[in-house]
């Protein structure tokens, strides 16, 4: 399955303390114009066509893609309509939101575009999560909260992110259980915060601190995993160990996103995945320029397809965690080497979450997988 | 359906309800039921006893009708053994005041095949409950079913929200709503006797105000997220719902947390034996 990671809109209603997307100027960014977006379901329909075997699934992403309206998605329903008739079938709708704008007609107009579920975000960490610089974050608590409720009643399911931070790290069972209680049989991923800016030094944790992090919430999903819903990288992380498919890996760990993932922004730009639009690397020429099979084989793909092999035989020689993370996400590999054929910084948080906490709770010595190229 | 706890006084009034009708003394019990019976689908008596249990005759004319006997005690043990097959005989459900000597009665009295409920608030010896809850669920002996852990066992889903068990105390405001005299509403039982109303009148039974009380009472568990409490980042919140959360009790985490395992147990091993009435 192709994945687009669709940010019609890099504006956001929240002011999270994390977050560095003001780098661009988000705050006043554009909204994709209905030009574009159609242009972007004539570009689908036409990739679909070419490949009768391929679905697509397009994430809605930002920014705050909840800032559009109902209106847009309805809009985005309409064009579909029009120009994919033979092709809807294989299109997937998803959303990453921070849902505090979810209205009931919000609601309606995904559930038109086939969306049952939604991807959110939410950090139960005081201070962290606001509406706006400085307030305390009990609107935004509020907002999201309510904003659960009403996906609840109206029968959507949602996931939920947690980005750890070091305001996290001293009460990691407390986050797990209270996002498990919070999100019934809904997933659950941690992801480590990624700031690079001096002034969030506060919040910067190490990979063996994220690790670390992990490690005292793994006994307690291992030991009672039929208790909650999926949650990662738990999941993945012991699937991945005990079987030789890879196929179960998120983007970041699956080693093959170079032929999978694409990204369009708001003023129309193809770029790899969303962070690599977010750091602008990778940028892949305009949607009136080039097509989506144009944009899956751009010569600088080849860098990524070329990546495993790269780090298969350099790098992560030898290492016995590769069927697990095949060296990480190529955008933190270049953030951490120059180069998308690096190895991720993350690579440290993997092995010692492995080594120290899941192969001794979960005493898979003799279970695991080799390691395969 | 929702299910009336009223008064006897109110039955007349209700007609066509599912009815849980109170009475204050066992002599009332077979009388109201006949009165409920004529005029709803009713559902049960409840009879709120002030005298143990081994002073209270059954009698056999109780056969046929649904009875939860709330009782402060069940008295001398050896009191009931020439009713012991009687009562077993009935539809009754001895309540018991989860404390002291009754958690240990309401083992002898399951044990016998006799029904039992004990009811417990935030202030329970949670110790005491949990070796009564480890019989009532896993113990390899028959015996008569215990609640509210049973139903504790039944509401309990994994990955995902449980149910509310307060039903087994009929507090549960989506399934029963409690009457006063005067025909006022509470959401429940403690309610009603601290005069809470969400409703002044059985006229109003129906009405959007009780619709979105009971609403909001059934959504109330989000709050304790909003505030962060120390119930919302519990382990054992998926199976006690924060019902005692306004007390904040020591123990019941420990408590709710091996009773999690208990049921988990069981739902592996199957029940350790099966219970026949």
């Amino acid at each position: 399955m192709a994945t687009l990671i669709l940010k019609p809109t890099e504006a956001c209603n929240a002011a999270c303390v994390y977050c560095e997307v003001d780098r661009k100027g988000w705050r006043n960014a554009r909204i994709m114009p209905a030009g574009i977006l159609e242009r972007m379901f004539v570009r689908i329909d036409e990739f679909l066509r070419e490949r009768p075997a391929e679905h697509l699934e397009i994430v809605w992403h930002g920014g705050e893609p909840l800032l559009l309206g109902p209106e847009y998605f309805d809009k985005a329903r309409a064009f579909q309509d029009r120009h994919c008739a033979a092709t809807a079938g294989r299109i997937r709708h998803t959303i990453q939101t921070n849902l505090t704008l979810l209205t009931p007609a919000h609601v309606a107009a995904l559930r038109r575009l086939g969306m049952k579920s939604v991807g959110t975000s939410y950090d139960p960490v005081a201070g962290v999560r606001l509406l706006k610089k400085g307030d305390d974050g009990t609107a935004y608590n509020r907002a999201f909260l309510d904003a659960v409720a009403l996906l609840e009643r109206e029968g959507f399911r949602w996931g939920v992110i947690c980005v750890v931070t070091r305001l996290s790290l001293a009460r990691p069972l407390e986050i797990f259980h209270f996002l498990t209680n919070l999100a019934g049989d809904g997933g659950l991923m941690f992801n480590p915060v990624n700031v690079d800016k001096p002034e969030h030094d506060r919040l910067r944790i190490t990979p063996a601190e994220f690790a670390d992090f992990l490690g005292a919430i793994f006994p307690q999903w291992w030991a009672h995993r039929d208790r909650y819903g999926r949650v990662e990288p738990f999941r993945s992380l012991i699937d991945a160990l005990l079987s030789e498919d890879q196929r179960t890996h998120y983007c970041q760990d699956g080693g093959n996103c170079a032929d999978t993932h694409f990204n369009l922004g708001p003023g129309g730009r193809w770029s790899h995945c969303g962070r690599s639009a977010d750091w602008g690397q990778l940028d892949y020429g305009t949607i009136f320029e080039r097509s989506i099979a144009e944009v899956f084989a751009d010569a600088r793909r080849e860098e990524l397809r070329r990546r495993n092999e790269i780090l298969f035989g350099g790098d992560c020689r030898g290492c016995p965690w590769w069927n697990v993370c095949h060296g990480g996400c190529p955008l933190d590999g270049f953030m951490n080497t120059g180069s998308f054929s690096g190895r991720s910084l993350w690579c440290e948080a993997r092995s010692r979450l492995i080594e120290r906490y899941v192969v001794p709770v979960a005493r898979l010595n003799e279970r695991i997988c080799a390691p395969t190229a | 359906m929702t299910r009336l706890v009223c008064p006897e006084v109110l039955i007349d009034r209700l007609e066509g309800r599912s009815l849980c009708v109170r009475v204050d003394s066992p002599d009332r019990i077979v009388e109201a039921a006949d009165r409920a019976r004529r005029r709803s689908p009713w559902t049960c008596v409840i009879c709120d006893s002030a005298v143990p249990l081994d002073e209270i005759n059954p009698e056999e004319t109780w056969r046929g009708i649904a009875i939860a006997l709330m009782a402060p005690s069940i008295g001398r043990f050896r009191n009931l053994a020439s009713r012991l097959e009687l009562l077993r005989g009935l539809g009754l459900r001895v309540f018991l005041p989860g404390e002291g000597e009754n958690l240990a009665a309401a083992r002898l009295l399951a044990s016998v095949g006799i029904s039992v409920t004990v009811t417990f608030d935030g202030s329970a010896d949670w110790e005491a409950l949990a070796d009564l809850m480890t019989y009532a669920l896993i113990g390899p002996v028959r015996h008569a079913p215990v609640e509210p852990f049973e139903t504790m066992a039944a509401c309990y889903r994994s990955a995902a929200r449980g149910e509310d068990w307060g039903r087994a105390w009929f507090d549960d405001p989506s399934r029963y709503l409690h009457l006063d005299a005067a025909g006022r509403v509470a959401l429940t039982r403690r309610e009603l006797l601290d005069g809470r109303f969400v409703a002044d009148g059985i006229s109003n039974l129906d009405s959007d105000e009780v619709k979105e009380s009971v609403e909001a009472r059934n959504q109330a568990w989000r709050e304790l997220f909003a505030q962060d409490h120390v119930c919302a980042r519990c382990a054992s919140w998926r199976i006690c719902g924060a019902r005692f959360a306004a007390s904040a009790p020591d123990g019941c985490a420990a408590f709710f947390d091996e009773t999690t395992q208990i049921i988990e147990r069981r739902r592996r091993t199957g029940p350790a034996r099966s219970w026949q009435p």
